[in-house]
């Protein structure tokens, strides 16, 4: 029996990535990406939180890549304690109880009391989203560019709406009388189920024109509460966080649940095409919401002799300048430009690029031998602060250490530094580095006093260089030299020391490290 | 060789010189039926007691600014290609005077035409080709588009020579542009049928209609018998007899056959003919007529009198000029 | 002397056995793709075409002879909003016909680069750019000046001027 369900357990684990792979097959990555537009929506639990829980969503500032619905309902009301999560079927029956998606129509065509709408919105949005691509197009064909705003019709379809709840959250406060909030948090993000058709009936149906009779003004207005489109559930994220105010750990919140539903909703990922090389070049800046540091992922296209299209992951890259592209295009957008981080090939011109978030964190794991002494492990972990066109890259340093060979008397180094790292080609980052902080030795000693924690430390500096090599990005091999300088030793520090005989001394740290 | 390749050269530029001198069939731009009964451009005229609807081009035209904004881009591309296009505003104009003079007109025998208020009516802004177009604006929300339907129609044998219908695209933009690019849309295809058409009349001879039209003062109605050189002869088996002997391959059509009236259509006639001196020149519906009124006069010893009404028609009044 | 004749005869007979390929290549001129994608500004026409070459340049060049063959030749299919284009030349002689005057206009670097220009904002990039088997496959938007086009071919008296005959 035992046999047989591991059999078939061996056959489903087999089997399971064999047919994803095959899904993954057909699924083309394109350049094509037009802006979303969102509107976001406060779930209340009926307690003292409600307020601030709206507020924090109200004033949450949104990335420059979304355009924003305004709508009626900004707030929907669960009724569940606070203490327990919601469920995506208790969500999904509050937004179809109301009707978001005539909301979302009406917030786009400028909806007036007495159901008039226009199309400043549309031709707003279509003329901001217009690429240089379209502009040029434009400009070749009879209805030219007058017509470009034209394109915010297909944008309707890119409405989304994201439902913000906030769960167990507590208050804590410690022995000095510090006040600390943490917070749960999940975003359930639906979308318009509109598509060209639907949105042609709904102008058939629903669009009142001044010459119009009374009776057909009526009828259309009557149409437009009748008006059944749905709203999709497309992604779910959670998070939680922590921090002195609670507004503080809600926006925290909100902006990670934002960094994961981009990861989560395709649509949401900015695509664009590379046009120009050393270096690397694409027409996307600020109105994408692009940041120093954004990481993209390279794809370039092959079709086989039936005509299948397929395309081709490549490389990583970052993003180095930031262009400031937030007005209408008039067909000569600036670039920004990228530096390319892995990949065997050279991304190419007109290869695309896609959005793949990343934390920019860096997690370093070795074996350390030298240094203050002894042999142990380091943990290190890094933070990109800033990515260059030439590959130089500013990381700010979390540092840890543990000496194994002196277990008994726990040694350990903790510090913070920064990292400037120089890629000699994009397999190789040196990186010249400096750590300050603390070496412990925490014996268990019986001293209570408030100055046990710095007497039993000394001051640790560390100086060194690191050399990270790509192995299957992001897995990269490091290997770091360094010289610990052991300065301003306490009394307790001292005396433990003599046993484990710790010293300022070269030292070398081998590992992984693993970029999240 | 050498000689028989000189004459093939000089053959052929006979033949180019022949072509250069064929007359261009007029162009005109015509609202369409469907078009002036959507916009009320619609006059009624009381024919023989009844009234008869028709569209009202005068006003079509003074009133729609489309359609004007239309008619003036396709003037400009078929100016182009060396086929102005008539105007029809100006045509109207011409017209108007003319059947103020027509209305006072008797023949110059004293009998009046035989001419029913239907007929007359349909020769108005007659020209060779009319183009006649009709589009729609519909509305799609905040966005317009214009659907439109151009038929190229040969006036005479009323054969379509090119249709083409379709969309512009729908867009809040002034509506010039819409309707521009529904021009530019159909042009090419268009030009292409109009081409067809063209090749058809210099392989197969043009196409045209012969309208008998009998005066009070002829001495015989159509159907009678009469006699023509020693033989009793219907007049119109006569003049069927003439067509077969000088039409291309012989090809026309009866289309109507009473006593005071005959018309032949499809009537394929060569484009080029001999003139009394023996030269070669490119002929229209009246030319191709005269040899058969100047036969018909020695014959019959009556009035004849011919009127073209563009190239391809023509009437052959009977009694009376 | 005799290597140089050697050279010269065999340059001779490489030149020749290129030109038939691109006769051959020539008559068989018909795969590849085009899209009308709207009504162009007049005497335009704005079409997608698509190229194959070794290189992106070489394909990026192919889809250009290629939008001017198909205007010429094949003529342009239609779409929602713009109707279909017939070819300035109908008959399917002429190509046979005119055969030098064509690999003349045709030739690299030839006369029918006057009549096309390339609206593709940079290079062919995303999926208008594809590593085909043996190369590249590429697609681009283009601006044909049909009516120029046209024009030059009645002049040269390869098409027939609509008013010709009268």
């Amino acid at each position: 029996m035992i046999k047989k369900i591991f059999i078939s357990a061996l056959f489903i684990f087999l089997l399971l990535p064999a047919a994803s792979g095959q899904e993954k097959v057909k699924e083309v990555v394109t350049s094509n990406y037009n802006r979303n537009s969102i509107s976001m929506v406060t779930v209340l639990r009926g307690d003292s939180y409600d307020s601030q829980a709206t507020s924090a969503v109200r004033y949450y500032k949104i990335s420059e890549k979304f355009d924003l619905n305004s709508l009626k309902t900004r707030t929907v009301r669960v009724s569940k304690t606070r203490s327990e999560p919601i469920y995506q079927s208790e969500v999904d029956e509050v937004v179809n109880k109301i009707r978001f998606a005539p909301e979302i129509l009406a917030s786009i065509f400028n909806r007036d009391a007495n159901g008039m709408m226009n199309d400043k919105t549309i031709l707003y949005r279509g003329n901001y989203d217009a690429k240089d691509q379209d502009v040029i197009n434009a400009r070749a064909a009879r209805v030219g560019t007058d017509a470009l705003g034209e394109l915010g019709h297909a944008l309707v379809s890119g409405s989304y709406i994201v439902l913000t709840d906030f769960s167990k959250i507590e208050r804590d406060t410690d022995q000095k009388g510090n006040v600390h909030w943490s917070t749960n948090a999940q975003a359930f993000a639906y979308k318009i189920g509109l598509d060209m058709d639907t949105l042609n009936d709904f102008y058939e149906k629903c669009w009142i024109y001044d010459d119009d009779t009374d009776a057909v003004k009526q009828e259309k207005r009557l149409a437009f509460q009748n008006l059944d489109i749905p709203m999709i559930p497309v992604a779910e994220a959670r998070t939680s966080s922590s921090a002195s105010k609670l507004e503080d750990a809600m926006n925290s919140c909100i902006g990670d649940l934002i960094f994961k539903l981009e990861s989560r909703i395709p649509a949401w990922e900015v695509a664009v095409t590379i046009i120009g090389k050393r270096p690397l070049r694409a027409k996307i800046g600020t109105k994408e919401g692009l940041r120093n540091g954004d990481r993209y992922r390279a794809y370039s296209y092959t079709e086989d002799s039936r005509g299948n299209l397929k395309s081709v992951p490549h490389g990583f890259l970052r993003a180095t300048e930031i262009s400031s592209n937030s007005g209408m295009s008039i067909g000569e957008t600036e670039p920004s430009k990228f530096y390319q981080i892995s990949g065997l090939a050279n991304i190419d011109e007109g290869w695309t690029i896609k959005q793949s978030n990343d934390l920019k964190i860096g997690v370093t794991a070795g074996l350390r031998t030298g240094g203050t002494g002894g042999t142990g492990i380091g943990i290190d972990a890094d933070f990109l602060a800033n990515t260059s066109n030439v590959g130089t890259m500013s990381y700010f340093m979390l540092s840890g250490a543990f000496d194994l060979s002196n277990a008994d008397y726990m040694p350990i180094q903790f510090g913070i530094g920064f990292a400037y790292g120089f890629h000699l080609t994009r397999f190789v980052e040196l990186a010249p580095y400096a750590v300050i902080g603390l070496e412990h030795i925490g014996y268990s000693s019986t001293d209570s006093s408030e100055d046990r924690f710095m007497r039993e430390s000394a001051m640790l500096l560390e100086p060194g260089v690191r050399a990270a090599i790509n192995v299957a990005y992001p897995l990269q091999v490091v290997a770091k030299a360094y010289y610990d300088v052991l300065a301003l030793q306490g009394s307790t520090y001292k005396m433990y020391n003599y046993y484990v005989g710790h010293k300022s001394g070269l030292g070398f740290q081998f590992g992984v490290k693993w970029t999240f | 060789m050498k000689k028989s390749l000189l004459i093939a050269a000089l053959l052929l530029a006979c033949q180019l010189v022949g072509w250069s001198q064929a007359k261009k069939p007029t162009i005109m731009v015509v609202p369409a039926d469907a078009f002036c009964q959507r916009y009320g451009y619609i006059q009624t005229v009381n024919a023989m007691g009844e009234t008869v609807s028709s569209p009202d081009y005068s006003r079509a035209m003074k009133e729609n600014a489309d359609i004007r904004t239309l008619v003036s881009a396709m003037a400009d591309f078929m100016a182009k290609n060396d086929f102005p296009i008539q105007s029809l505003e100006q045509e109207l104009k011409r017209l108007q005077t003319e059947d103020a003079e027509m209305a006072m007109m008797t023949g110059r025998g004293g009998g009046e035409v035989e001419e029913t208020p239907l007929e007359r009516l349909r020769r108005t802004a007659r020209p060779d080709i009319i183009l006649d177009l009709d589009y729609e604006i519909h509305r799609v929300g905040p966005q317009k588009q214009v659907s439109f339907n151009l038929q190229a129609i040969d006036a005479y044998s009323s054969k379509i020579i090119s249709g083409n219908t379709g969309v512009s695209t729908a867009a809040n933009v002034p509506m010039t542009s819409l309707l521009e690019e529904c021009v530019l849309s159909f042009k090419d295809n268009f030009l292409s049928g109009l081409q067809h058409y063209f090749d058809d009349l210099f392989a197969n001879g043009r196409e045209i209609s012969i309208t008998f039209l009998r005066y009070d003062n002829c001495p015989f109605y159509f159907d009678d018998d009469i006699e023509i050189d020693g033989e009793d002869y219907e007049f119109g088996e006569w003049i069927e007899e003439w067509l077969q002997d000088n039409t291309v391959e012989g090809r026309f059509t009866t289309a109507a056959s009473s006593a005071n009236r005959l018309r032949f259509n499809q009537v394929r006639i060569p484009l080029y003919a001999q003139n009394r001196r023996g030269r070669d020149v490119a002929i229209d519906a009246d030319d191709y007529v005269k040899p058969l009124v100047r036969e018909l006069k020695k014959k019959l010893n009556v009035t004849i009198g011919s009127s073209p009404r563009g190239l391809g028609d023509v009437w052959i009044t009977v009694g009376d000029k | 002397m005799i290597a140089l004749t050697l050279l010269m005869t065999f340059s001779a007979v490489s030149a020749n056995a290129q030109s038939k390929d691109r006769r051959k290549s020539f008559k068989s001129w018909d795969n590849y793709e085009i899209t009308t994608e709207k009504v162009g500004v007049d005497g335009t026409k704005f079409v997608k075409v698509w190229g194959f070459g070794k290189t992106v340049d070489a394909a990026t060049m192919a889809a250009k002879e290629n939008a001017v063959h198909a205007c010429i030749f094949r003529g342009l299919p239609g779409c929602a909003t713009a109707m279909s284009t017939p070819p300035i030349c109908p008959n399917p002689n002429t190509l046979e016909t005119h055969e030098d005057y064509f690999q003349t206009f045709f030739a690299p670097g030839g006369p029918y680069l006057a009549y096309v220009s390339m609206t593709t904002d940079g290079v062919p990039s995303g999926t208008d750019r594809r590593k085909v088997k043996g190369g590249y496959k590429v697609g681009i938007y283009v601006q044909v000046m049909y009516d120029n086009l046209k024009r030059k071919l009645e002049a040269d008296g390869v098409a027939r001027k609509l008013s010709s005959g009268f």
